[in-house]
């Protein structure tokens, strides 16, 4: 074994939860930021044989990476190991000039930005801090820095958002050239403050907004950027340049990847971990040089080749079927066939356009 | 039932229905209710709704009627007693025997779901009855069966004869949105449970049908107008 060669690092930090978040998230929190890089630094001394002697990716994500005191995240930056790919989530508004600098100057290589929507109000409504003009903002600095992979989140299905409305957050984000796309439909999920808000509002507008999913793909492509997993687009270059998130496709090829920080998952081999949510519980384990609580699960070969299935088939490209046909039910496999949704061809498996629009119940229907 | 082709023979459900009959009888009863005389009008009405025919009235005393019926039994296994109670405000006791068999004008009503034929499904029904219970029949059914990958047509029939339809349009997106090294277990988890819940589903032709779906035929109330 020659260890993990993708590196996850959570930083939870926000100025504000947002509504629709379901991630493990910590508001403010000022005087332990620097008590928690310190943590993270020495889980990851502990945890450094399961990583390879060299890394491909490194993604920071969150909460607000950029929403710890900028010093505080260069020390982080600077102690990580070094990578072909590395990764930095950021909030709009978080992206000073000074910001964008130092980033680059750290080593970072890709910066996504969660620009949700460009519409104030829908802004609003997800409570998100930035306005519309952070975004720009933002990618402008990014762009004086010195960076040429930026990647921008967006989120459709939001309340009272009408076609038109997303027509102009894909021009809108479209308009700023950024080298990679996630769209995501937004989801409420439950127990979240924004469900309990709006879930009823979602539940009448669902019928009118079936159609968005197929809108972005077609605006997209339409602009030259490949559909190359379920929420992710990426600018086809003319000169081959590959700008899929690479630290993504990782989890999406089924590779190993350590993450370190609270809530963190870990799956390096048969095993998966995830750390505890909880800060305090964190910092004092790491503090007294002890790994964090951790919840394991042990994965046999039958949910590892289940897992490839429902990841392989989110991408674009053919996923291959050797040592996977245990994981897959031949009379499924059959009826999406019969359908047009899926397509066989030697010992790969492809799903066709509408198989992807419908890539969940294609999977389920394909599972054994 | 019965059925006269070559040979009388006995038919106990709808899927034994030949296709083409000569003549038909169906079972009777006769019925006999005790009702306050304030809700004799209620009980007739919906006696005549149920193809009833009037026998016999008496005063057991200047507050109690006791009214005898033939009913057909087809018109009295599904909720006639709970429209008899509703109508009566509870207030009518209803007891009856089997009267041998008359001849009946019935149909049978066949149910196609995406083209095709669902036995338990089917309905033998009274012809003046069958236009509309074939389309509460369909409406009821679109509702219960959820939407599939494709567009899931569904049918009544009376033979060759499509007498209602209503289609389960298809499903145009049904993903994951987001899946990421953290919530892997949760997101197969939900596809294993998808899968669990396509494997509960009864299978016709393409079309996964939930169980519930086949109650819909007992509950689209045996030709009362108000249910």
């Amino acid at each position: 074994m020659s260890g993990a060669r993708h590196l996850y690092v959570h930083l939870p930090f926000c100025a504000h939860r947002c509504g629709y978040c379901d991630f493990v998230t910590v508001v403010g929190r000022g005087g332990q930021h620097g008590a928690y890089v310190d943590a993270l630094l020495r889980e990851l001394e502990l945890e450094r044989d399961l990583l390879a002697e060299t890394l491909e990716t490194v993604f920071l994500g969150g909460g607000t990476p950029t929403f710890i005191e900028l010093p505080e995240l260069v020390r982080l930056l600077e102690a990580l190991p070094s990578a072909s790919e590395v990764t930095v989530e950021a909030n709009p508004e978080t992206v000073t000039p000074e910001l964008a600098r130092a980033l680059r100057e750290a080593g970072v290589t890709r910066v996504s930005l969660g620009a949700q929507t460009f519409r104030a109000e829908l802004l609003r409504v997800l409570e998100r801090v930035a306005g519309p003009d952070d975004v720009r903002r933002a990618v402008h600095h990014l762009r004086d820095a010195g960076f040429d992979n930026v990647s921008l989140d967006l989120i459709y299905g939001i309340p009272g958002q009408s076609a038109t409305d997303l027509e102009a957050d894909l021009g809108d984000a479209l308009a700023l050239e950024p080298e990679h796309l996630s769209c995501y439909e937004l989801e409420a999920k439950p127990g979240t403050r924004f469900t309990h808000a709006w879930g009823e509002e979602l539940r009448r507008q669902a019928d009118a907004m079936e159609d968005y999913f197929e809108r972005v793909v077609a605006v997209l492509t339409g602009s030259g950027y490949r559909w190359y997993e379920t929420a992710n687009f990426c600018r086809a270059t003319e000169s081959g340049r590959d700008l899929r998130s690479r630290h993504n496709l990782a989890y999406w090829l089924g590779r190993d990847y350590l993450g370190v920080g609270i809530g963190a998952v870990s799956t390096i081999e048969n095993r998966r971990w995830r750390n505890t949510p909880r800060l305090g519980r964190y910092l004092e384990a790491l503090a007294a040089g002890r790994a964090p609580e951790r919840e394991l699960e042990e994965l046999d070969g039958g949910v590892k080749a289940r897992e490839r299935v429902m990841l392989g088939l989110r991408l674009d490209e053919p996923l291959p079927l050797a040592g996977l046909r245990r994981a897959l039910d031949p009379a499924g496999l059959a009826r999406v066939e019969d359908l047009g949704l899926a397509e066989r061809s030697g010992a790969t498996l492809t799903l066709t356009e509408r198989g992807r629009y419908l890539g969940g119940a294609v999977t389920a229907e394909l599972l054994a | 039932m019965k059925e006269k082709n070559a040979e009388w023979l006995e038919v106990h459900n709808p899927a034994e229905f030949p296709r083409e009959v000569e003549e038909v009888e169906e079972p009777y009863v006769k019925a006999s209710i005790i009702v306050p005389k304030e809700y004799v009008g209620a009980v007739m009405e919906l006696c005549n709704e149920r193809r009833g025919t009037f026998d016999h009235m008496e005063y057991l005393s200047p507050e109690r009627v006791h009214l005898t019926y033939e009913l057909p039994l087809a018109e009295i296994v599904l909720d006639y007693y709970d429209q008899l109670k509703s109508r009566t405000r509870g207030y009518a006791s209803f007891d009856y025997d089997l009267a041998g068999f008359k001849p009946g004008n019935l149909v049978r009503v066949d149910v196609l779901v995406g083209g095709d034929s669902v036995d338990a499904l089917s309905l033998i029904v009274h012809r003046d009855f069958a236009y509309d219970r074939g389309r509460l029949l369909v409406e009821k059914l679109r509702e219960e069966i959820p939407r599939q990958m494709f567009d899931v047509p569904i049918q009544a029939a009376i033979g060759s004869r499509v007498i209602a339809r209503e289609t389960v349009k298809a499903r145009r997106k049904d993903v994951l949105a987001k899946c990421y090294g953290g919530d892997i277990s949760r997101k197969r988890k939900l596809l294993e449970n998808q899968k669990k819940g396509k494997k509960r589903m009864k299978q016709v032709g393409a079309v996964e049908v939930p169980q519930e779906a086949f109650l819909a035929v007992l509950n689209i109330g045996q030709g009362s107008k108000s249910s």
